[in-house]
């Protein structure tokens, strides 16, 4: 997951010209969004753990975002791909995964499904004004069951896990 | 006749805030500021390890997640006794990372949140220059992606089209420079959002000379936009809309806890801080200290089992959504049973009166500008000029702060973690004081309660009767057109609302996604 030397990568502003850090920056950002003291908003984050054990390529970032979607922009500056993983409100069971793209949902006019979609969707946008935009973006989601006070998933939400982490690696793979 | 208005949600990209005014012959009579979710994520660190607070608390909130971070570790410094010890590395480091998130912060509020109630868009419309960037949102709102810039009111929009361009131009540079400010708290934090860098005892990043240039060369970069774009675009709107200094006083009674610590005090009180800890009531020119004693909350109007107004290490957050009377899931804090107004003006008056040199030339300069006496600070525009101010002055200090790190010194004080204790954290996020306490037993967290600033600028009404400070800022506010209270929105973005301490209890109706749905159930 994200260390102080992987995040010396979200230091480089290529566009901006500091002249102090390198440019390198890995091409496939995976980026978990949830709050993980909301039940199973933390989703995300436990996929992103267990994506971690898995040894991926260097050509692929691990990135807790945690609840500040507003803040996101520098960190899609330079992706060709981002994969989100974050709850979703898609009316199915709990547990259920869906996979879409921004312009699908968008194109739906449903900006209100996910818990964080919102801040998301915008981020996305405005980024597109200042060139902070990856070049693709797929969203995997989990319907939620429980999203009140607390650490830890319900147990349908918890069974999506190893299901999302296949997701991903197919995602990264293709 | 009375007229309600209604503006929910008020907040700007971030948070949930309901405002009802009602209305009578064009004049607010009666105003509810409404936080529409549910707080109480400090149950969550009950029997855990204090240290987690200074993680866990973090997440509470999307916007300043710094400030909860700091605001914890101050309070875990006093519980494990070494609050007396911060390193002078690990003070400035902390400030650094804090100071850096100011300024962050509010180029966030004055472009992205605030400007578009006084800036119009829609002017960029038929441009056809060559400003590339102008170019960019006229064909992004040219293909309908109106997301950031609507719902908007319409009517009252002054700059000329040429002024309204240039501002929006600056909106899209402010996303680079506030770009640039986030990277600029990531290089001491480590990581941002939510920073792994500040810890109880001090902070875990070490000063290195290549980080100390990344640093300072950003902050240059933010010094020259915060000069030559945020100053002078404040003082255009000041000029277009100058009636708003005489808009939106509100309580006029302002809270400070002070922040950037210039030493290691062990009392939070009396710890000198670039901007100073204290109270300043109305136009009376002296600071008076804090007795944090005097601080309370009550739930007199809020969603919460009623339980008095109690001290924050015996506040408790039980919900009661049936409850009479109540209209908030925002509690009321008070200090002395008395309203304050908390933020950037608080500040900015806690450091005039206190003979802060920077702080006082610049005040007095913009209200030379404006011909207009001190009273004109107790304002929607006051708000926004003492904002504009104070990132110019911490943007300042921080280049000198820097400079002051010595690489290979410690910047970390240990200590034993098996306390039975309390400790207190008072400290400034962007929005205003924030304070969190903790009671721990046997190394365990047995209490843990946070007063974060939207409570006190924007809760409900007390057991007394009186108003907040942004429904006393609404009351008496003349409405021009109440199907476009441009006033009000302005009164309250003003404060820099944000209630996005935790997700939304209000839950949007599920859409159907069941064609995006993969691998089964």
């Amino acid at each position: 997951m994200a260390n102080a030397e992987t995040d010396r990568r979200g230091e480089a502003c290529l566009a901006l010209g500091d002249p102090w850090v390198a440019p390198t920056r890995a091409p496939i950002l995976v980026m978990a969004v949830g709050n993980i003291l909301r039940g199973d908003d933390g989703f995300a984050e436990t996929v992103l753990a267990a994506l971690e054990e898995r040894g991926l390529p260097e050509t692929v970032e691990l990135f807790d975002a945690g609840t500040s979607a507003i803040d996101l922009m520098e960190i899609f500056d330079r992706r060709d791909r981002l994969i989100v993983i974050d709850a979703v409100r898609g009316g199915q069971s709990p547990g259920t995964l869906y996979r879409f793209s921004p312009e699908e949902v968008e194109a739906q006019a449903l900006p209100m499904n996910s818990l964080h979609q919102v801040g998301l969707l915008e981020t996305l946008r405005l980024g597109a004004l200042v060139d902070c935009k990856p070049r693709e973006t797929v969203v995997i989601g989990v319907q939620p069951q429980d999203t009140a006070l607390g650490i830890g998933l319900s147990p349908a939400v918890a069974a999506a896990v190893e299901k999302a982490v296949q997701l991903v690696l197919k995602e990264i793979a293709s | 006749m009375a007229a309600k208005i209604v503006i929910d949600p008020v907040s700007r990209i971030e948070g949930h805030l309901k405002i009802e005014a009602t209305v009578e012959n064009g004049v607010v009579k009666e105003a509810r500021s409404s936080g529409m979710m549910y707080r109480g994520l400090e149950n969550i660190l009950l029997g855990r390890d204090p240290r987690d607070a200074a993680r866990i608390m973090q997440r509470v909130c999307g916007v300043c997640p710094t400030s909860h971070g700091l605001a914890a570790a101050f309070a875990l410094d006093e519980l494990y006794g070494v609050n007396g010890s911060i390193t002078d590395n690990g003070r400035i480091l902390r400030n650094l990372i804090q100071g850096a998130n100011f300024v962050q912060s509010h180029i966030l509020h004055f472009y992205q949140l605030a400007a578009l109630d006084y800036v119009d868009v829609t002017a960029v419309a038929d441009y056809s220059g060559s400003d590339p960037t102008l170019n960019k949102v006229r064909d992004f709102i040219g293909r309908g992606h109106l997301g950031p810039f609507v719902p908007r009111y319409e009517g009252d929009y002054r700059l000329t089209r040429d002024e309204n361009r240039l501002a929006v131009a600056h909106y899209v540079e402010a996303l680079n420079m506030r770009r640039l400010a986030h990277e600029a708290v990531a290089v001491f934090g480590g990581k941002m959002p939510h920073n792994m860098s500040i810890v109880a005892g001090g902070a875990t990043a070490a000063p290195s000379l290549d980080k100390i240039a990344s640093f300072l060369w950003k902050m240059e970069q933010l010094t020259d936009f915060i000069d030559s774009v945020y100053l002078p675009d404040v003082v255009m709107v000041a000029k277009r809309y100058s009636d708003y200094f005489g808009i939106g006083s509100g309580c006029r009674q302002f809270l400070s806890f002070g922040v950037f610590d210039m030493d290691s005090d062990p009392d939070l009180t009396k710890r000198q801080r670039y901007l100073p800890q204290g109270i300043v009531k109305g136009s009376e020119l002296k600071l008076r200290r804090i007795d944090p004693g005097k601080i309370t909350e009550e739930v007199e109007s809020s969603w919460f089992a009623a339980n008095g107004p109690v001290h924050p290490y015996d506040g408790q957050t039980v919900p009661d959504r049936d409850k009479a009377g109540a209209y908030s899931w925002v509690k009321s804090p008070r200090y002395d049973g008395e309203v304050m107004e908390v933020g950037p003006l608080a500040r900015m008056l806690a450091a005039y009166v206190t003979g802060n040199k920077d702080v006082k030339t610049m005040v007095d300069g913009v209200l030379g500008t404006f011909n207009a006496g001190p009273e004109a600070l107790f304002s929607v525009l006051g708000r926004h000029a003492a904002r504009a101010i104070e990132t110019k002055l911490v943007a300042e200090r921080l280049k000198e702060w820097v400079l002051q790190l010595v690489p290979g010194e410690p910047t970390f004080t240990n200590f034993n973690l098996d306390v039975t204790s309390r400790g207190m954290g008072l400290h400034e996020a962007p929005r205003g004081a924030l304070g969190h306490w903790v009671v721990a037993e046997g190394g365990k967290v047995k209490n843990y309660q946070a007063v974060v600033p939207t409570t006190w600028n924007a809760g409900p009404k007390d057991g007394k009767g009186q108003p907040g400070p942004i429904e006393q800022s609404l009351i008496g506010t003349r409405v021009k057109d109440q199907r476009n209270p441009f006033e009000l929105v302005r009164i309250v973005r003003s404060y820099d609302p944000c209630l996005s301490c935790a997700v939304h209890v209000v839950t949007p109706a599920g859409e159907d996604l069941g064609r995006f749905v993969v691998g089964g159930k």
